[in-house]
């Protein structure tokens, strides 16, 4: 039996929602296997409902397809009850198109989206029946690629990945691709060691075996002493997927994604994001609008989304927004804004556009102005309350609010002050009240992780017992208002926060923890802290170490050897502003802040009207 | 506006999409295919579809039927054409009729099904067909919707299937209470919904069986 009718017969009947291992999705690709000479698998190490609604994987999976000698094809990290019917069966992992076995393929690509993923990369490794160490792999086994926001901090995971590809990746997996196809030549293998060799030499590449474990100096002649991160240049010319795969088990969006700029130089100083995807670069009205016909066209989504980092700051919305209303308006397609800018104008360019209206999500982040100015956050009470009344008054019957607790300098009149804002805003929707139902205010607090490369790198995180009460604290108070306070797990957060500025040492961490059956910890019902903290306690390092370490301006990086593109001298600026209480200008609208960007990678802002608008 | 009724097959790998999944999954197709929906008021539109009883995940359909509502009268064999590129492996567009206005709606029309069990060699080989009898008079000793609900059975080694009809909706079995019940009632847990095949589906009335498309119209125990 093919592992396709075995799974088609024997498990598929076992497993629950059995449509998202299909593979036939409209729109996807199957190609014939053996005919085509290199080939990839897109390995998404979480769910199929999760992975279904990442653009990135969207992006990569049309432009990889388009090519005549190329192949993509996906597979996602199997649920645990298809996990346990694949390892009773003793059947390896397998991409969802040809359901050809993960090794079959030259190129595995992992995208690291989150910390709390890892695991799952770990799993599906071993599921694929790979050795989970580079250094244990056979020669000619798969090349295991892996890119992604947590890919800018790669030392947990370095001993597991051949090379991370840092950066945007529409441009650099092409030329990975091509690499493959030339060492590889008319042979059933590429050999690893010689693809690394060539691969060495393309900007943006990051081959851990290539740099000393301690403190990651080159150790290989070709490599570089920093590597670039890639970014595309002319994002409105560069490829965009208008024939989206359409989900055929329910995902988290379904919904057609339209990415009308990336990049935000907002600078908020928390957000990784922002630092990695500068500078921002819009696409053209009109590419947008013609973008947009074809996805509902190739489709038939019942709604597209604008995606962005902020969408509500893009520049031309004025013309966008009217033309793609019309254009939505015989297939009665719905728009969607991923979130809103704490503004008024938001809320009332968010209520002229057809479609669904749930609720209402807002960010603040935090609760005091001297706060929101550490973290750059250029939001004003006021600017709150006039969007929450712009949003009642608009019919919205649902505020949700976003709150960020154990930011840098944070006091008890910071955490307070997110009680008076909540109070505030349940006190203006009782004017909006129905009867006698109010408008539901709900607060959703994260705990604070510092990130690499932002201006909070350097700091530690709060104690899990300080977070704790805390957040008790607010949602005491916040109950008084009888609006809804919901926190993150404080101990994913901490776990979160030891990967995100962790060293290569976490790897044996992570290797440990996995083997005692650590997988999903992103999902609380998967969740296993005792088994991480025994993982931590065998190998004996301390998380806490890890979570709340205070790193100094002079000391190394275990991310230091990723250049990001902003400069440390800026992110060291940007931390003391922060604890100064001074805002940075978003240049995007003011003056350039000097961050480095645009020097470094020779980019520059790309605004479809101009600076200042 | 003009109503339409769609027969369409669900077998093969798409046998595993769920009721809602499947109603997704058309209505997209539908979309793509430039049919002129008619669309609900208010700020979430939804296109006016309404479907026959639900299938359970794994269970094949050969029968299956859909209303719809457009915005104006189509060519049905175009459309029918134009639905089919647009499916997913497994779904299969056969039919499209406009319905006379006045036509009753799936949901009220639809109250019979007939499900096809394959069963393999070993399971015949142990029930001989008078146990098959004594089988079916403890299940609806033990489960008294079964009276009412299970209208007929019978089984074929020679092909491999039992077949049942039953009623569906609110006096209807389900076909998972009757795969549990079966398995209990045999000693086995093999028997699962991959299994089952839904083959028709039916309006009965006082002993006449009449068919959603075609209105044919036959005495219950005729075929």
């Amino acid at each position: 039996m093919t592992i396709k009718e075995l799974l088609i017969e024997k498990i598929l009947p076992r497993v629950r929602r059995p449509a998202q291992y299909l593979g036939t999705e409209w729109n996807s690709v199957h190609k014939d296997f053996d005919a085509v000479p290199v080939r990839m698998v897109f390995a998404f190490p979480d769910l199929y409902e999760v992975g279904m609604s990442h653009l990135g994987l969207q992006i990569l999976y049309g432009l990889v397809n388009q090519r005549e000698n190329c192949l993509m094809e996906r597979a996602f990290a199997p649920a645990v009850d298809m996990e346990a019917e694949l390892r009773r069966a003793e059947l390896p992992l397998f991409s969802l198109e040809s359901h050809r076995p993960l090794r079959d393929f030259d190129v595995v690509g992992f995208t690291l989206q989150y910390e709390l993923t890892f695991s799952n990369v770990l799993n599906m490794l071993d599921l694929a029946g790979l050795p989970l160490r580079s250094a244990d792999r056979q020669d000619d086994q798969p090349l295991v690629i892996a890119g992604g926001p947590a890919a800018y901090n790669p030392e947990p995971l370095a001993p597991f990945i051949d090379a991370f590809l840092i950066g945007e990746g529409e441009e650099a997996v092409l030329e990975i691709l091509d690499i493959v196809g030339e060492v590889k030549g008319g042979k059933g293998r590429a050999s690893r060691s010689q693809l690394l060799e060539r691969l060495v030499e393309k900007p943006g590449v990051y081959i851990p075996s290539y740099y000393s474990a301690e403190y990651k100096k080159p150790i290989h002649p070709k490599a570089p002493e920093r590597v670039q991160r890639r970014v595309v240049r002319d994002l409105d010319a560069a490829y965009f997927p208008v024939s989206q795969l359409v989900p055929l088990s329910e995902t988290v969006h379904e919904r057609g994604m339209l990415e009308i700029f990336r990049g935000c130089t907002r600078g908020c100083r928390f957000c990784q994001a922002g630092v990695i995807y500068r500078p921002v670069r819009e696409r053209k009205p009109e590419t947008l609008l013609a973008t947009a016909r074809d996805i509902i066209k190739n489709t038939g989504f019942e709604e597209v989304s604008l995606i962005s980092l902020s969408s509500l700051d893009y520049g031309a919305l004025d013309q966008l927004l009217p033309q793609l209303t019309q254009g939505c308006e015989a297939t009665r397609t719905g728009i969607s804004l991923p979130s809103l800018r704490v503004d008024s104008f938001s809320v009332k360019t968010a209520q002229g556009l057809p479609g669904r209206r749930t609720s209402v999500t807002f960010a603040p982040e935090a609760g005091t102005q001297r706060l929101r100015d550490v973290i750059n956050k250029g939001v004003t009470e006021e600017d709150l309350f006039k969007a929450v009344e712009a949003a009642f008054e608009a019919g919205w019957f649902a505020v949700k609010l976003y709150f960020m607790v154990g930011l840098p300098t944070e006091t008890i009149d910071d955490l307070k002050g997110i009680a008076d804002l909540v109070n505030e805003v349940v006190q203006i929707g009782k004017r909006y009240s129905r009867g006698k139902k109010r408008p539901r205010v709900t607060v959703s607090a994260s705990s604070f992780v510092p990130k690499a490369h932002t201006p909070f790198q350097w700091e530690g995180q709060n104690s899990r017992d300080l977070l704790t009460n805390k957040h008790e604290y607010v949602r005491d108070l916040v109950k008084k208002s009888r609006a809804e306070y919901n926190w993150h797990s404080i101990d994913t957060s901490f776990l979160e926060a030891c990967f995100a500025r962790g060293d290569r040492k976490l790897a044996d961490v992570l290797e440990a923890a996995y083997k005692k059956g650590c997988r999903f910890d992103g999902w609380s019902e998967h969740f296993r802290f005792s088994l991480w903290m025994e993982s931590f306690q065998e190998l004996g390092l301390d998380p806490v170490d890890y979570a709340e370490k205070t790193f100094t301006y002079d000391e190394a990086l275990p991310w230091d050897v990723i250049d990001a593109g902003v400069s440390k001298d800026f992110l060291i600026e940007e931390h003391q502003r922060a604890l100064a209480g001074k805002p940075t200008p978003d240049c995007r609208t003011s003056i350039c802040g000097k961050c480095g960007v645009c020097s470094s990678l020779k980019v520059a802002n790309c605004l479809v009207k101009g600076r200042g608008r | 506006m003009p109503r339409y009724r769609l027969k369409y097959i669900k077998k093969d790998t798409a046998r595993y999409l769920s009721h809602r999944e499947l109603m997704t999954t058309l209505q997209r197709a539908m979309k793509r295919a430039s049919f002129p929906l008619t669309y609900t008021r208010g700020h979430h539109p939804r296109p006016k579809l309404s479907y026959g009883p639900p299938l359970g995940v794994g269970v094949a359909g050969l029968s299956e039927y859909m209303d719809l509502e457009l915005d104006g009268e189509i060519s049905t064999q175009e459309y029918l054409q134009l639905l089919n590129d647009q499916l997913p492996p497994g779904i299969i567009a056969q039919d499209l009729v406009k319905l006379d206005p006045g036509e009753m709606g799936l949901g009220k029309f639809i109250n019979c099904a007939c499900y096809r069990i394959e069963l393999d060699s070993a399971i015949f080989s142990s029930i001989s067909t008078i146990s098959w009898e004594q089988l079916f008079i403890k299940l609806e000793e033990e489960h008294p919707s079964f009276k009412e609900g299970l209208l007929k059975w019978c089984v074929d080694p020679a092909e491999g299937y039992l077949e049942v009809l039953m009623r569906v909706g609110q006096e209807g079995v389900s076909v998972r209470t009757l795969l549990e019940a079966l398995n209990k009632g045999i000693g086995t847990t093999v028997l699962l919904p991959t299994l089952v095949t839904r083959t028709a589906l039916f309006h009965l009335e006082k002993g006449l069986i009449t068919d959603p498309l075609i209105k044919n119209t036959h005495l219950l125990g005729e075929k």
